[in-house]
Parts: C-alpha cells; structure tokens; sequence
C-alpha cells in the first residue's frame, strides 16, 4: 500500500501514524486529508461535538507550534502546519451545516460553489424570507425573525441527518442548499441587528 | 581514531541529503547529561569551528569536539534498525559503564 | 541502550535549569516587564525602583532619557516628550515623522526601538543572567502591519522575540491560572491607547479565544484628552485648540491627575500656573464622567456587537475580567456594571496582569507546559479580484495558525501574469480596506481566459503574521512574498472599516452585484472574441447575425453598468451558441479521427 511506504524526514523509517514518527517520536511532514480522516472519524453526520472538541484540544496540546519553539526549522514548520489544518478542520466539523457540505462531497462528489441553483420552491422560499428580513423595523420583530430562522435551520439539520442516515445523499444535499441560504440570512441578520 | 560502519556512512549522508540545506558535515560532541555525566551529542554542521577534529569520508566530513575526542577514540558508530527503533548506536572500547538509561556513560 | 539521533546544532539538550524568558507588556503609557522563576512572578522595576515604566522618551541634545527618567527629571521641558509612540506604530511605522532637532528625524519604529533598548538595559541589571527571549504583548486588535512594527523594533535591539501574544489573551491566561476560574469569560482590556475586547473560553489549561474586537485607537489618552477640552471650554473660556503646545501639554497631564482623583473625592482641585490670571480651579466629577462617556459609549458599543456575533448570549457568560490602567476609573465600572449583568473581576492589579500572562507564557514556550493558547485573528485577509472586489480568504476571528488555499484564474485569453494584492478588513470592495502589499505572480503559460490555475496560500501564524505565497498549478511556478507596506493608510481606519462593513453591508451588496455581471459579461465577451474565427466558420449567417448582435447589446450594457439586461443577454448568448457548440465538439471529435487507425483509438 502506498500509505505506509511513508518514511520519515529524521529517522528514514515507515511511518503509519498521522502526526509523530512511532520510532523517533518526530513531527510528521503532513500529508493530505480531509478533516474526517484528520480527527479519525467515519463518514457520518452525526458526530460527538463533545469528543471531538476533546480530540481537537488534545492534538493541539501535541502540534500546537508554542510547543516547537525549541525545534528545528522542519519540526516548526511541520508543527504550523498540522496545527493550522486542526483549526481549520475542527471548526468546518463542528458546524453542522459545513459539516454537511464536506460530507457531500467525499461521499458523492457534490459542490455547492460549481452548482447552479435552479429549485424555483426553495429560491421563492428564501426569497420572502429576505424580504421579511430587510422589513424590520423594531428589535421585537427582529427577535421574533431570528428565532423563526434558527428554528427552521434546526429542523433542517434534523432532516439533513435522517436523509444521511437514509444514504439518501441527493435528498441530502437538497437540504444542505437550502441550509447554506438560511445561515446566510442568520448571518446578515446579525449585521442588522447591531444597527437595530 | 573513529570508524563509521557502511549503514552509518549511508544514513549520514541520507540524513544531510534529505536536512533540506546545505551542511558541512556532521559534529560529534559530548554534553554533560543523564544520569552518569557525560553524554554524546551528534548534530548537523553549520559553522566549523577551527578548532575541531576532522575525519573525511567519501561523502561528508566528520567533525569531533576536542573535548570528545578522549572519550571517542577506537570508538565504532553503527546504524541500527529494528521493528522498534532506529539510530546511531556508539560502541566504546573505552568505557567502564553504562547507566540505566542509556543515554550517559563514564570513563 | 538508547540509540542516538543527528540534531540541529544550538539545539539545547539539557533541561536541568529553567530558562528565564521575559514577558514585556509594551503600553502606549507605560511598560511592564515580568519574569517567572521557581514559581513565581518578578518585575524588573527601573533604577527609581518602580514598576511601571512610562513608554516616555525625550531628547537633551545627543542624549536621549526614557521613562521615569524623563518624568522626573524636571529640566526637561514637558513639550519635548514623546509619549503614547505605539499609538503611531499602527501607521507610518518606519516613516521619518517625529522631529527631535534640525538634524534627528526618527520613525515611530526607531522611538520603539529606543523604549526596547532601555527596557534591554533593565533587565540586563535585573536579572543578573543574560537572555534575550522575550514573549511581547499587542493589542489584539494590532493588524498586520502593526504586529510586524512591534517585532521589528525589538528585534532591533538584540531581543529573540518567542512569540508576540495579544493582550487580553495574555490577561486571561495569568488569571485563569492564578485563580482557577472555567467558563467563558469577557476580557475587557482599555489601555492609554487602546482598547480591545476578547471573549475566551477557559477550561483546564486551555485557553481558547472564541472572537475579539476592539479599536487600536481609543483608551485613557482619550478620556484625559476629553477632560482637557471640557476643562478649557467649561472652566477656561478659551478653545483648546488656542492653546501652545506647552499648554497643552501641563493641561493634559494635569487632567490625567484629576481623573486618577475622582476615586476619592467629589472634586478635585488642581494647580494651573501655567495659565493667565488662573493658579487653580476645581474639575468636579460630573465634568469628567461627562468627559468619559462618549468613549466608555464606544467600549459598550463594541462589546455589545462581540456578544452579539458570537454564539453566546448574556447568561452563559461567567464575567469581565477587568484590565488595562484606564480600568481603573471606578466610574468606567459603574457604567460597565449597568450595561452587563454580570459579575466583574479586577482582583489582579490590571496594570501588570498582562505583563504577568506574558510571563508566565514565555516561560512555557521555553520549558515547557500543560497549558494551551489558542487565539485568533481580529481582521479579515483577502485578496483583490477582477473589478476591485475583495474576496475574503481568511475570516475575521479564525483560529490561529490557519493556511488557506484558494483558487484563482485569469480573467483575459493569453494573460501571463497576475497582480495580487494583499487586503485586510471587512468590506466588500477593496478600496475601503487596508492593503499589505502587492506581488505579481508571472510566468503563466497562456491560456484562454479561465483556464490557468493559480494557487494562492495565505498562511497566519502563531505570532499573528501573514505570509502570502502563489503558485501556478500547471507550471508549477512559486512566488513567496514577504508583505510589505505599500499603502499607509490611516489608523482609524482599521477600526472604521469594521464599523463601515455594518453600515454598508447593503450598498456593498448592491455594488458587488453590478460589478460580478459586468465581470460575468466581460468574461463571456472575451470568450466569445477567443472562437471568433470558428464561430464564423461553424455558423449560419443568420446565426452569426444573431450572435454578433446580441454580443453589440451585451457590450453596449456592460458599459452602462445594467445588472439584469447583462445577465438577459448572457443567457440569450449562451442560448445561440448552443447549437455552435455542439458543432465544434462533433467537428474536434471528427478531426481527432480522421487518419488514425481503429488500433490506436
């Protein structure tokens, strides 16, 4: 297998581990990956936040570049590296609706950004969601409007579980469209309310 | 006064090639350290000191801190490898002991 | 036995002592420098014996004082002092702006540099011991530029600089570990001159900066400012503007010690012989809360829209860890207390809680520790695209160290070469955000318009630094950069920006559309232009009237910048060359086989 003929930078021995050399205890050069692989986990959407906050903390504790400050050029520019690709792996997974769009496309090869978007349902959907949006006037309604939003991403990630669940992918991605637009709104909402 | 066994000379010049810049060779020294006093220490060559040992091999130079050079002389270095671990191992005619971890040894 | 390993050279093997690193809180008032050794924090004090080191440097001839020096050496005439010199770190860093005499002009980096030297000295005597690692604290709100500025006039003078932390982190890092304290935690941190807010989740040995927010230039300056305007306007009759420098100058101090009394008394009566026909007056404290509401307003402001952001709302907050020498106004807490319902914490002296996190981090990085930091960046990065739009690469508040890739391609046929500039800030359209620099990515095969990719990597470390590189995924070809100040932008800016991207989120919006049809349209042009040739060849003559047609229209709409008839007639296009691309792939497909033989397809 082409995975373990990996030798290391320092010692010149395979290596199977991800991050440190098994027999010289070295930093890794990494390699690629997709943040399911980095933290280890299968290719389902229901994940353990809990865990994978703990996992995130504890390969930090190892790779974290303030522990590589006594280390040689390699080892510090390995360790930003891995470091860098846990921050960034960890917040795409811990957020259910970026989480999703990873899955898609390791599980199906589904990419949001080379898609149009052609539902009519879901396009007028968002469309008078927006407009109720931009019509706010006092910070009660504003209130009222988030929590509407938040409820409707809430029950579009229990739906996008179960169609995951299902293996029913292109259902699956479906949602995850529509999820993507409503976070948008919950994120430009945040803008207008500050001005409210 | 040292000799490098044929898989140390190969990992040597394996090691500066992959070190990812140009070196000068390799250094042996000896450090104060672990549990029985003194300890070797090999490390990458960047700046020769004039006043180091040298010893020329087909592909590199091997530089002994005068300080080790006592300690060293009759000294074999071989490489090692097995399913566990892999390195330098120096063997010392001179030496009496060795502590328990392995790191240190006296005269 | 243990088998031995070829290190880098210098690289220490022995751990037997601890290494002393110095923590070095550098303020725009003052400086606070901090060690930890065998358990325990110690500040360098200066040769008076003080801990605080004011961030003062004033020049008698050849020989240039700093600190307390300059304070307390009453020969020095007050107009000849250079203070709050961070505050122009975050502009003009190495620009010639401040006249000493007719022969010294020096940059703001050069002053810092003179600050660094002296606090060198400092610890030289201190400690008894030479080293010169050091961990610095910035502002979290420190941009790019900023961060660099600080390093280098360190690094100037001798210090190996570990790590550059920002200073809420540091704050919550030395009282998390002091007291014990878990949860999420607000640090709200106003200096002489600046003022950030973080919001940190600590957890056993984790410290995790979840957003921060801030305004590099706001802080206790401003206030005593403020009191010297409404001194002169409601005491002095007379504009403050009118008055010599020298003036300004004994007013503003003495306004800083009526601030530093409101805590005892009601009033407080101060000494003006510096003034005609006054020697003293009475500054109450309604006239300096007066004065500092306009600016705790902006602190609330600010802290509002970090909670805001964030997931959080008030109840899962467990407290305001209180910071920075300004904090002090009890005044400010009053005010603080009635716009958040939580509690406050200001038991570590909020002058030297930074330089202590700073100290006790420095000591981790060099011997190690269970501890972890992890912060974040305060500013979006990103990079100018086709029709001067910025495309965000990096979000505002992302974890640290962070590298992102992003793809991106050239926008005319044959094009070899491509313009990168560097952009920081929150806005949609590229003017209104900082540049860092500009590199051109050459050498790109030619292609048609779309066809190359480019690679561009941002990278963010843990000191808060960018590093930019590109690469042409076809040739191969790398570039890295170095980000150097092309454009000097004004300081307020930096915090305008933010404050800009909410007010104008809309507009922006509505202008980044017109501009991606026009590009969308310019694009479908160059395209079109590209298969001229076989358009003619492979089409109708009423086709060709058709789409020579619509293609006049669409250049025509482009120039008038219409957002709907460009998007029309890109669809009508795309529709009258359906059939002419059908062509030419059946026509390639038919060239490909003419002349080869079945065995070799």
């Amino acid at each position: 297998m082409k995975k373990n003929s990996i030798s290391c930078w320092n010692c010149g021995n395979n290596v199977k581990n991800f991050f440190f050399c098994e027999h010289c205890k070295k930093i890794q050069k990494p390699i690629e990956h997709d943040p399911f692989q980095l933290f280890s986990l299968p290719y389902e959407f229901n994940i353990d936040i809990e865990k994978l906050e703990a996992d995130f903390f504890n390969l930090q504790h190892k790779l974290h570049p303030d522990k590589f400050i006594n280390a040689n050029e390699n080892e510090k520019l390995f360790s930003g590296i891995h470091s860098g690709n846990l921050n960034q792996s960890y917040h795409l997974l811990v957020d259910p609706i970026s989480r999703a769009g990873i899955l898609l496309k390791i599980l199906i090869n589904y990419d949001l950004k080379e898609k149009t978007v052609n539902d009519k349902i879901l396009l007028f959907e968002i469309m008078e969601l927006e407009e109720e949006k931009e019509n706010l006037q006092q910070k009660k309604d504003a209130l009222i409007f988030y929590k509407k939003i938040m409820g409707l991403i809430d029950d579009e990630i229990k739906t996008i579980n179960n169609k995951f669940k299902e293996e029913n992918y292109l259902e699956a991605a479906k949602i995850h469209t529509k999820l993507t637009y409503l976070k948008k709104i919950k994120n430009d909402f945040k803008k207008v309310e500050i001005e409210l | 006064m040292i000799t490098l066994t044929e898989g140390a000379e190969k990992q040597v010049s394996k090691l500066l090639e992959n070190r990812g810049k140009v070196s000068k060779g390799i250094r042996i020294g000896v450090t104060t350290k672990g549990c029985s006093g003194l300890s070797y220490s090999l490390e990458f060559v960047d700046d020769i000191q004039n006043s180091d040992e040298k010893v020329s091999f087909r592909d590199f130079t091997l530089f002994i801190d005068p300080k080790a050079t006592f300690f060293l002389i009759g000294t074999q270095i071989d490489y090692v490898e097995d399913e566990l671990q892999s390195g330098f191992k120096f063997s010392n005619p001179n030496e009496k002991g060795r502590c328990g971890c392995g790191e240190s040894f006296h005269i | 036995m243990s088998l031995m390993q070829i290190t880098e050279p210098n690289k220490k093997t022995n751990h037997v002592d601890d290494h002393t690193a110095i923590g070095i809180d550098f303020g725009t008032t003052n400086c606070v420098c901090t060690f930890f050794k065998n358990g325990v924090y110690n500040i360098i004090t200066d040769e008076y014996k003080k801990k605080l080191i004011p961030s003062v440097v004033a020049f008698r001839g050849d020989n240039f004082f700093v600190g307390n020096q300059v304070l307390l050496n009453k020969d020095i005439p007050k107009e000849n002092y250079i203070f709050s010199i961070k505050r122009h770190l975050t502009r003009d860093q190495s620009k010639k702006i401040i006249k000493i005499s007719n022969d010294i002009i020096l940059s703001p980096l050069e002053v810092s540099s003179i600050i660094f030297e002296y606090i060198k000295k400092l610890i030289n005597e201190d400690l008894k011991e030479k080293t010169n690692k050091c961990v610095i604290t910035v502002p979290a709100y420190f941009d790019e530029l900023s961060r660099v500025a600080v390093k280098k006039a360190a690094i100037n003078t001798g210090f190996d600089v570990l790590r550059l932390i920002n200073e809420p982190t540091a704050a919550a890092l030395a009282y998390g570990l002091e007291k014990k304290v878990k949860g999420n935690y607000f640090v709200y941190d106003l200096g002489g001159g600046t003022f950030d807010i973080s919001l940190l989740k600590l957890s056993d040995g984790i410290f995790k900066v979840l957003r921060t927010g801030g305004n590099v230039n706001l802080g206790g300056d401003d206030i005593d400012l403020a009191i010297a305007k409404n001194i002169c306007k409601k005491l002095l009759n007379t504009e403050f503007e009118q008055l010599t420098s020298k003036q300004k100058a004994e007013l503003i101090m003495s306004s800083k010690k009526s601030k530093e009394n409101y805590n005892n008394d009601h009033s407080s009566n101060l000494k003006i012989d510096f003034f005609e026909n006054v020697n003293e007056i009475q500054v109450s404290n309604e006239l300096i809360e007066e004065s500092a509401n306009d600016i705790i307003d902006t602190t609330i402001r600010i802290s509002k829209s970090v909670l805001n952001e964030s997931e959080l709302n008030l109840s899962k907050i467990d407290g305001f860890i209180l910071v920075g020498g300004s904090t002090k106004l009890d005044y400010l807490k009053k005010r603080l207390k009635e716009s958040f319902e939580v509690k406050f914490f200001s038991d570590i002296n909020p002058e030297i809680i930074v330089a202590q996190g700073a100290a006790s981090h420095a000591h981790a990085l060099l011997n190690g520790s269970e501890n972890l930091l992890l912060d974040v960046t305060p500013l979006s990065l990103g990079i100018e695209t086709a029709g001067g739009l910025m495309e965000k690469i990096i979000d505002r508040n992302s974890t640290i160290p962070i590298t992102k890739e992003q793809e991106f391609t050239t926008f005319e046929n044959g094009q070899t070469a491509i313009k990168i500039n560097i952009l920081q800030g929150e806005r949609e359209i590229c003017k209104y955000n900082r540049s860092l620099g500009e590199f051109v990515l050459s050498g790109i095969e030619p292609k048609p318009a779309g066809i190359p990719r480019i690679k561009v990597r941002f990278s963010v470390d843990s000191d808060g630094i960018l590093d930019v590189s590109a690469y042409d995924e076809n040739s191969g070809k790398k570039h890295i950069i170095e980000v150097q100040p092309v454009k000097q932008l004004n300081s307020n800016e930096v915090i305008e920006m933010i404050k800009d991207s909410v007010n104008n989120s809309k507009m922006d919006l509505e202008e980044r559309s017109v501009l991606e049809a026009v590009i969308e349209g310019q694009r479908c042009l160059n395209e079109l232009n590209y298969l001229n040739d076989e358009i003619i060849t492979l089409c109708s003559k009423e086709e060709q009237k058709k789409i020579f047609v619509a293609i006049g229209d669409l250049k025509l709409k482009i120039k008038e910048k219409k957002k709907y008839e460009i998007k029309k007639l890109i669809d009508k296009l795309n529709l009258l060359t359906q059939n002419f691309a059908q062509k030419r792939i059946e026509n390639s497909i038919g060239s490909g086989l003419v002349g080869q033989d079945l065995d070799n397809l």
